[in-house]
């Protein structure tokens, strides 16, 4: 096999399916792909966990067994237990559910504020833009960890204060629930300093796409804005956007490993992967079980989607497919 | 373009001082009190109460109003003074002075090593997309940056020093770039943030190889190599050097990890400390030094950008990261 | 084709190029490390190694201020090397005289006389004068000094609170008799305000470097870089702060004895695990490693034995918020929690003491028929059900301060569980950072400690228990039993041997005891006996100051 050929055979393969639909061309392109393949599964088994992780398992991710402490994996702890006697494995699995929370709420957060901005900036142009540059700028050079501390403080407590209040007025088990208070606080807060990435992209394929040929065309015949949009603009933003979310994804979840390990993150006794291996990382010498297990997770979910991203972004970049 | 230049520089400085003052604000009213804080992270029998509190502030000058103190630090900054560290008492211009320049080398280090592995890899996994050089290039290294530099640093130095006696000192600390002691951090970093490179570089070769004048190139039977160098290395290279830039500053700013980890003089060593301790002074010269060289490259980048791609030249200001 | 069959050739070359530059980068340095260490046990690559004894010790802090006057951080464990105190207590709790080798109290014992040694000088050769120790004293009640523990030595001298609230610059109660007397004036009699003031966190610097003309201190005079003048065994040579390496050199002047070591580094050093590393591997003579299995497999049990030190530390509950405020509420958290799980917890290696929660535990005066609070499950239940949260939906949320390491996140974790299954309690906040003891975000719970300097079980409490010490006033968000304070204060006025010292003590600790204040975590051991050096290390000795003690006495033995 030769380069020369794999490109060949690819080409032709484009050419035929790109004209007949989008997005089976996508999935096909997408198959092709071994690694984004692979990366599916553990993402599909990463979303199932977080919806049905602690039904799966017989142990509850709090209980502490003071008998089996820091025991070594076995077939009734299967990934061993930690400190506290706690089934490390029910915490992985209800660890899941924290890290797509973290991802789902960090990344949504960022990329409704950057498609926002970037769509401004690039469609109005202009002082909007400039405008939108500079905040990107600005936001960028934000230090996060002054930036979580600060929501930390200034919104978590007295919005926890209230939602307290609420409780101890109305007995509602709702306003218990503070873990929500921490994601959407602690990882929004991170996520308004990712936008300018998501931003950037929109703002960027929008230029890039209004000075290509085929739009300048298509604008010279008349097309209404609008048509322009949806037939060209959506189209080729989507693929590079898609590829940022899914690695969005992956980054907010290291992210929030990141900031456990400094020492800002999601409220004990919650389980966190990052958390765990922080923890972990004291002891593996001794109990490297208790590295391992979360370790390897947030490894395999991390790659896997990277990998995927890649793939989506072979799959979805119009520009790879030659045009 | 010189008045372009001149006028994009003449933006800065509002936004720095906008960024200033939000970011001194922030710390002001929203991370606490740094005196408080001061006797808090103090563990044992300690001994403050609110009167003793109020009188340090007051002798610090810290309890006048915001826009008194703010003012006095933006006056000092035009005159090029970063002010004193509120915990330390230090002028904040030597700590910058002294450790800037230790963030720097590494960034620069860790971007031409980044480059040189991750720019041929890529083009390496693009010729040969999706078959195994590609995968196993691309699997790789997204495989390595996976890994939290924080597992990799400390397990490498137990692993390299007590398990395997290969270093006989621990690299921690300090000695210059081109010492012992900073080949396992350098590692750490360039294997963090190579995969980066690798995909950018990857999916620019992808993108071109699909571009007319390379088809046109190769169907005119131009050899390969010359179609690569000619044709592809300047399209392919102008985003990644963009990456790289961006890459640089994210480095320069906030190695918070391997800084800590490994105990390099760097910004991203203070910046965790002085944030927890909420030293106003320091935390607005470190996010002043970012957005300075944020604003830099941003200009450099558009300044360049339409010099390389021409189809961008009319409005192509950002850049697809 | 030809031609593009050779290229992934031509490519395969380059690879093969930079991998080969990769690997000899790689192994550069691990090559070249054996050659230049070859024949040295110790692993700093120095020749002067040899012939220099150099103790390397390290803080999991990133110092930046080494001023003398700041009574706190952890450089402070380190302040005995290069400052010398008023006296010094010792770790078995005697008084040994220092800068002052003469003290008389007058006869109600509201005035103490002291006599500075003739021999005492500075580094630079000059002496210790009184007036430097007015001057000292001064500076360090001022609060632009910041000093953070000042009151547990100045407490009762006259004019001392107003200096301490900055509406004054000088006591009246501390004034230079001659070159060489101090006379302090109290304001009611102190049997032992003598001993109070045997600690290194007060002793005096040279008044004509280290402060102004404006009276306060001079910034950063403390640095080599400003020649300091300091009076302990060892003098600053070089401060890197960027780095985090401070180094001190023998004062050659230095009148008690000639320090045994030439030199001594203190390096910081955040990560903890690295440090243990490093001790492991001979870089390090002594550092703080965690006290965990790992740290054990590799230092030896031996290195983190203990010696039973005074003290109280744990969970206090703060008696001014909802719902801590309820007697029977504190009692059924109390009763809920296992103290020997919470003693397992903390020691892997089993060393040490269950903790009781007895204030006085270790000093003489310990309460022999104190009896510590049992875990007792149903007990704790029906005081619940007495309390006014018999149902587990009215109970406020409680935050849980000070969690700020990974030790007291377990036994903070450990005792959450305990109330979740007790009484299904699960509005519960750990947190390691905090701004407010009062309003929104104040806690129910605040992990501290208080220790003591001078063995005395009335000084103990007046630090502990007291509604003026910190424990008090912060830690238990104002604690003040009218009862208590009385008995301390009657006690802290009593002659050192008055038996009733010990008794109004034990009194006043069993009231409050009876009030279920705390979860007493902790081992009971007051760190590492050798002060955490490595075993060729010889004459590290630290006393309930946290202090080493005659650090001049320290040196090192080589090892084979």
């Amino acid at each position: 096999m030769t380069t020369q050929e794999i490109t060949a055979t690819g080409d032709i393969e484009i050419a035929e399916a790109s004209r007949t639909n989008l997005w089976r061309d996508a999935v096909a392109r997408l198959a092709a792909n071994r690694l984004a393949v692979v990366a599916i599964l553990p993402i599909v088994l990463l979303f199932f966990i977080a919806a049905f992780g602690p039904f799966l398992t017989p142990y509850d991710f709090l209980a502490q067994d003071f008998t089996a402490r820091l025991a070594s994996p076995s077939s009734e702890h299967w990934l061993g237990t930690d400190e506290l006697g706690r089934d490390v494995f029910s915490r992985i699995l209800y660890g899941a559910r924290t890290a797509v929370s973290v991802g789902l709420v960090s990344t949504a957060i960022s990329l409704i504020v950057g498609l926002v901005m970037g769509s401004l900036a690039g469609y109005l142009g202009g002082r909007v833009d400039m405008l939108v540059v500079w905040l990107t700028d600005m936001t960028r050079s934000m230090p996060a960890l002054l930036l979580a501390i600060v929501i930390n403080l200034t919104l978590k407590v007295p919005l926890e204060a209230w939602m307290e209040q609420m409780y101890l007025a109305t007995k509602n088990g709702f306003f218990r629930q503070t873990m929500w208070v921490d994601l959407v606080l602690v990882f929004g807060a991170l996520a308004l300093i990712q936008w300018p990435g998501y931003a950037r992209l929109i703002r960027g394929q929008i230029l890039s796409i209004r000075s290509r040929n085929y739009v300048l065309a298509a604008r010279a015949l008349g097309m209404p804005t609008g048509r322009i949009l949806t037939r060209y603009v959506i189209p080729n933003a989507m693929g590079p956007l898609i590829v940022a979310v899914s690695a969005g994804m992956g980054g907010a979840m290291v992210l929030e490993s990141a900031f456990s390990f400094l020492g800002v993150g999601v409220q004990l006794p919650i389980p966190s992967w990052g958390k765990m291996i922080s923890d972990g990382l004291r002891m593996w010498q001794t109990h490297p079980h208790l590295l391992v297990g979360p370790a390897v997770m947030m490894a395999v979910i991390t790659v896997s989607f990277a990998w995927l991203g890649d793939g989506l972004n072979d799959a979805l970049n119009p520009r790879q497919w030659g045009g | 373009m010189g008045q372009y230049v001149l006028r994009r520089i003449l933006y800065w400085i509002p936004a720095l001082l906008l960024l200033a003052l939000s970011v001194y604000a922030l710390a002001f009213f929203g991370a606490g009190d740094p005196i408080k804080l001061m006797f808090l992270r103090e563990e044992g029998d300690v001994t403050y109460d609110a009167q003793r509190l109020d009188a340090i502030r007051r002798e610090k000058g810290l309890d006048r109003p915001f826009l008194v103190q703010f003012g006095e630090y933006t006056w000092h900054l035009v005159q090029g003074d970063l002010g004193m560290s509120v915990i330390s008492g230090r002028s904040v211009n030597d700590m910058v002075g002294a450790t800037a320049p230790v963030s720097f080398q590494i960034g620069i280090a860790t971007v031409i090593l980044v480059a040189i592995l991750g720019i041929p890899l890529g083009i390496l996994a693009g010729l040969n997309h999706n078959n195994w050089i590609d995968n196993s290039i691309l699997g790789s290294a997204l495989f390595i940056s996976g890994v939290p530099s924080y597992v990799v640093g400390p397990m490498l130095m137990v692993f390299l020093v007590l398990g395997l006696g290969i270093m006989k000192t621990t690299p921690y600390g300090w000695e210059g770039l081109f010492s012992k002691k900073a080949i396992l951090p350098m590692f750490v970093m360039v294997f963090g943030s190579i995969a980066i490179i690798i995909r950018q570089t990857r999916s620019g070769v992808l993108e071109v190889l699909s571009e007319d004048y390379v088809r046109t190139a190769r169907a005119k039977g131009v050899p390969e190599f010359m179609v690569i160098v000619r044709h592809m290395l300047r399209p392919v290279l102008t985003p990644v050097v963009t990456v790289l830039g961006q890459m640089l500053i994210g480095i320069v700013n906030g190695a918070i990890i391997v800084e800590k980890i490994f105990g390099i003089p760097g910004l991203g060593r203070l910046t965790i400390d002085f944030t927890y301790g909420v030293d106003y002074p320091v935390i607005v010269a470190i996010t002043l030094i970012g957005a300075f060289l944020v604003m830099a490259l941003n200009l450099l980048v558009d300044i360049t950008y339409p010099l390389l791609d021409p189809r961008a030249a009319q409005a192509m200001t950002g850049v697809e990261d | 084709m030809l031609s593009t069959r050779k290229i992934p050739k031509l490519w395969i070359v380059v690879m093969a190029l930079m991998a080969m530059v990769l690997a000899v980068s790689a192994c550069a340095a691990p090559a070249a490390a054996p050659a230049a260490d070859s024949g040295e046990m110790a692993a700093d690559s120095d020749d002067e190694m040899m012939e220099e004894m150099h103790f390397r010790a390290t803080i999991p802090f990133f110092a930046q201020d080494w001023s003398p006057l700041r009574g706190g951080g952890w450089n402070m464990h380190y302040l005995a090397f290069w400052n010398a105190g008023p006296m010094y207590i010792d770790e078995h709790g005697e008084l040994h005289a220092y800068v002052f080798n003469e003290w008389t109290p007058n006869e109600d014992m509201s005035q103490w006389t002291f006599k500075i040694d003739p021999d005492a000088v500075y580094s630079d050769g000059s002496s210790i004068t009184a007036g430097d120790v007015v001057a000292t004293w001064n500076l360090i009640a001022h609060p632009a000094t910041t000093h953070q523990r000042v009151t547990l030595f100045m407490t009762g001298v006259v004019g001392f609170e107003d200096v301490f609230n900055g509406e004054a610059m000088t006591m009246p109660g501390v004034v230079a008799l001659d070159d060489s007397t101090v006379q302090v004036t109290l304001e009611g009699p102190d049997p032992l305000f003598h001993k109070k003031l045997a600690t290194n966190l007060i002793g005096p610097v040279k008044a004509s470097v280290a402060i102004g003309e404006d009276g306060f201190e001079i910034a950063e005079w403390w640095h080599p870089k400003n020649n300091p003048v300091t009076s302990g065994p060892f003098m600053p040579d070089e401060m890197d702060l960027n780095k985090g390496v401070v180094t001190f050199v023998k004062n050659p002047n230095f009148w008690v004895a000639e320090p045994m070591l030439d030199r001594f580094t203190v390096t910081s050093i955040e990560d903890r695990t690295i440090v243990t590393t490093m001790l492991a591997n001979g870089e390090l003579d002594q550092g703080w490693p965690p006290n965990d299995a790992a740290s054990q497999a590799l230092l030896g049990a031996d290195y983190f034995e203990c010696g039973q030190a005074p003290g109280i530390g744990g969970f206090f509950l703060n008696p001014t918020i909802e719902p801590t405020s309820d007697l029977n509420f504190r009692k059924a958290l109390v009763l809920a929690v296992d103290r020997e799980q919470i003693f397992n917890l903390s020691s892997p290696d089993g060393s040490g003491w269950v903790p009781t929660g007895e204030p006085l535990r270790a000093l003489p005066g310990a309460d022999p028929n104190f009896v510590p609070h049992p875990f007792d499950p149903d007990a704790a239940k029906e005081a619940m059900a007495a309390s006014a949260y018999a149902d587990v939906a009215d109970v406020p949320k409680m935050i849980l301060a000070g969690v700020s390491s990974p030790g007291t996140e377990v036994l903070a974790q450990y005792m959450a569980e305990q109330w979740r299954q007790l009484f299904g309690i699960t509005a519960i906040e750990m947190s390691p950072q905090f701004d407010s003891w009062e309003g929104p975000g104040a806690p129910a719970l605040f992990r501290d400690g208080a220790g003591v300097r001078v063995p005395d079980a009335a000084l103990m409490l007046l630090g502990s228990l007291h509604s003026s010490s910190n424990l008090a006033r912060n830690i238990m968000g104002g604690y003040a039993d009218p009862e208590v304070d009385a008995l301390i204060e009657e006690a802290v006025t009593l002659g050192a041997d008055d038996p009733n010292r010990i008794a109004l003590s034990q009194q006043a600790q069993q009231l409050f005891h009876e009030q279920y204040m705390v979860i007493p975590i902790g081992t009971g051991c007051g760190g590492s006996v050798k002060g955490g050096a490595m075993p060729w290390v010889h004459g590290t000795r630290r006393n309930a100051d946290a202090q080493f003690v005659e650090p001049w006495m320290i040196y090192i033995e080589e090892m084979e």
